[in-house]
């Protein structure tokens, strides 16, 4: 059996997954689909997020999830499985500080409301050592600046709890934000807001590129009726600038997007979009480029020279990230879900 | 019925167009009948909890359990309809809180009878956990064994109302005004800012269809199966307290029957699969509707888990049938990232 080594050239595709009949399990997966490995989880998984050495990688249960598991990447094994705290659950996301010694993990402090981050010491099987607050509510996917020093929350500004976990409980008062937070001292360094008409868009998910430019893909909560931005991009302490396609192509988002990755020169950037079945492409410097259509697509990641997309109908393309070319790159059996990464070697 | 009738006007002279899925009549004779039926049910068991409440009797009592049930049902046979006003300011949640499994009803119940604010003109439920604004809490107070008391009956009364005030809004967005649902419900196109082809509509009912036939396999019909060596605990099934569980269940099928034979019978071309399907649910239907007895006196029967079996391959069948080949066949598919909400 092939082993992963981030040291060698071979990339790799890791994915929370389904099968039908209720099987949920993370798997890592060849550029050609061949499924090297695949951990059975208790419940549906979200994203999985890779240590700076690429050792090890961390699966997240889907909100409200009660757990994250620490793959070891070189041997197939789990490392350890950290449980929720009480009064909180996982939002499916986090990220590895430098040196793999921490995982940093969105969160929700649900009898109050409050967004926070978890702070895990991977030395100490994952024991949670510390918490900060989000500076929002509902805060889902996080990363950190290129200096691992800042820590940037999309918070969704949707207030949920685990008693009723499908309900969003405050779409009349929601206040989304991107929050930026030292993560040495826990503070707050700057928020950015969303202007008052739009105050129903969940920042969501987020990439940043190597200049430390902030790529964003929202949820719309308000009027159906309506066809707001969801795509926006927000660099240092710049507002959040929204970013809008052609009318006939923002109506195909269905007000929802899934993930959003950059290329890894940086300059372009892509969004999913489950419902509308579409990836709508961005340049940094010139807004929209263009559109590929994979029905139910969700997952994106970005491999040399294209992007890789994968779908909840089992299959992953490739788009050619200079001329938006899309191929199949291979078919699985497997509904594929929200997210996926990229090993490269 | 007024508004229905309207509708059903305005089709006769809209028509003129015509497209693979007839989604005007789709939303007149099966969307809009279902919800409006809710609507009559809800005023009904609004009214008759105003009367019990006003001079408790045992008679009153009755009529109003019997409303319950009712109204009960008729939301049921819209549970397959997955899009439009049912899911405006979150009323899916609000019409019924099942599987409630960590007691979230109960715990929110508790707080709204000791609640001061039921007294103040301002009151709102709308403003209150959707736990306590449906059909799981109502029927908690309405089938007690204990006596109403004045302040359960006051909570009674607002829920009722709650229920009564959802499905006329339901029925209102769909039908009524230039913004009416129907409209973009109607004609799919480019500049629509709902739906912009049949194939998306169709797939957005398939889905809605096929996610309740998932659920009365996982969900409802599971837990009247349970493990064979462990008794069913009846208390795990919906709608345990009025009896209405086999009948709710009923309901959802028949329900998705009537959606499958209005809106993809027609569009499906091999005579085989087409018999495939009605006679499942024929089957199902009729094998559930064979259960005569309240549920308590049928789970002791020898027979009963092994019939629950039965309709719950008979829905596994289903499911794959509409969910694959009729699905390949009208070239549709089942969402599963388009259906989450993350």
């Amino acid at each position: 059996m092939r082993k992963v080594n981030a040291r060698k050239s071979q990339s790799f595709l890791l994915s929370c997954f389904s099968e039908d009949g209720d099987g949920h399990y993370a798997g890592i997966f060849t550029l050609s689909g061949e499924l090297l490995q695949r951990f059975k989880l208790p419940a549906r998984g979200h994203a999985i997020s890779l240590s700076h050495s690429g050792r090890l990688a961390a699966v997240f249960s889907r909100r409200p999830g009660d757990y994250v598991y620490i793959l070891d990447l070189q041997n197939y094994a789990v490392v350890t499985r950290i449980t929720a705290d009480e009064g909180r659950h996982f939002y499916g996301h986090g990220v590895f500080t430098s040196g793999d010694n921490y995982l940093l993990c969105s969160e929700n402090a649900y009898e109050s409301g409050d967004g926070v981050i978890g702070v895990y010491d991977i030395e100490k099987q994952g024991q949670r050592v510390h918490e900060m607050p989000s500076f929002g509510v509902g805060p889902h996917e996080i990363k950190l600046l290129n200096d691992q020093r800042i820590l940037i929350v999309a918070n969704g500004g949707i207030q949920t709890h685990p008693d009723l976990p499908r309900v969003k409980l405050n779409q009349e008062t929601m206040q989304p934000n991107l929050a930026y937070i030292d993560i040495s001292s826990g503070q707050e360094m700057h928020t950015h807001g969303l202007p008052n008409k739009w105050s129903q868009l969940s920042i969501r998910h987020i990439d940043v590129n190597p200049d430390g430019e902030v790529a964003v893909a929202m949820q719309y909560e308000g009027n159906p009726a309506k066809s707001p931005p969801l795509v926006a991009r927000q660099r240092g302490e710049g507002e959040l600038v929204l970013l809008d396609a052609p009318a006939k192509i923002q109506r195909k988002l269905k007000n929802y997007s899934g993930s959003v990755a950059y290329a890894r020169d940086g300059q372009r950037f892509a969004v999913t979009s489950p419902r509308g079945g579409i990836v709508t492409y961005w340049s940094v410097g010139n807004g929209y480029l263009g559109y590929s259509s994979q029905v139910d697509v969700s997952g994106i990641a970005s491999a040399d020279g294209y992007f890789a997309c994968s779908d909840g109908t089992g299959g992953v393309t490739q788009v050619q990230s200079n001329t938006l070319d899309s191929v199949l790159s291979f078919q699985t059996p497997y509904h594929w879900d929200n997210h996926l990464t990229a090993i490269h070697g | 019925m007024n508004t229905i009738r309207f509708i059903i006007c305005l089709s006769f002279l809209s028509s003129g167009t015509t497209y693979a899925y007839d989604f005007q009549t789709i939303a007149v004779n099966h969307i809009l009948p279902a919800y409006q039926k809710v609507s009559d049910e809800t005023d009904a068991l609004h009214h008759s909890v105003g009367e019990y409440c006003s001079k408790p009797a045992d008679k009153r009592q009755e009529e109003m359990r019997h409303h319950f049930r009712k109204a009960f049902l008729a939301w049921q046979g819209t549970q397959h309809i997955r899009t439009g006003p049912v899911q405006y300011l979150s009323r899916e949640h609000r019409f019924s809180l099942w599987p409630d499994k960590r007691g979230t009803v109960s715990k929110h119940l508790s707080k709204l009878l000791e609640d001061k604010d039921l007294e103040s003109e301002t009151f709102k439920l709308s403003k209150k956990s959707v736990a306590v604004q449906g059909f799981t809490a109502l029927e908690r107070l309405l089938f007690q064994a204990d006596p109403v008391n004045g302040q359960q009956c006051k909570v009674m009364v607002v829920i009722a109302d709650n229920l009564r005030t959802m499905s006329a809004g339901i029925v209102s967005n769909w039908a009524e005004g230039e913004n009416a649902f129907i409209n973009d419900f109607s004609k799919p196109s480019e500049i629509n800012p709902i739906y912009q082809t049949d194939k998306e509509l169709a797939g957005v009912l398939l889905n809605g269809f096929h996610t309740e036939l998932e659920f009365l396999v996982t969900v409802k019909l599971q837990r009247l199966i349970g493990k064979e060596e462990t008794p069913i605990n009846v208390k795990r099934t919906e709608g345990w307290r009025s009896e209405t569980t086999l009948p709710a269940i009923t309901e959802n099928l028949k329900a998705c029957e009537s959606i499958f034979r209005t809106v993809f019978l027609p569009e499906i071309s091999d005579g085989q699969l087409k018999k495939g399907i009605l006679d499942r649910f024929s089957t199902g239907i009729k094998k559930l509707e064979s259960i005569k007895r309240p549920l308590q006196a049928a789970l002791g029967e020898p027979g009963f888990r092994s019939e629950m079996l039965k309709i719950q391959a008979i829905i596994s069948e289903l499911k794959k049938l509409t969910g694959q080949e009729m699905a390949k066949q009208l070239e549709l598919s089942l969402g599963f990232n388009s259906l989450d909400g993350d």
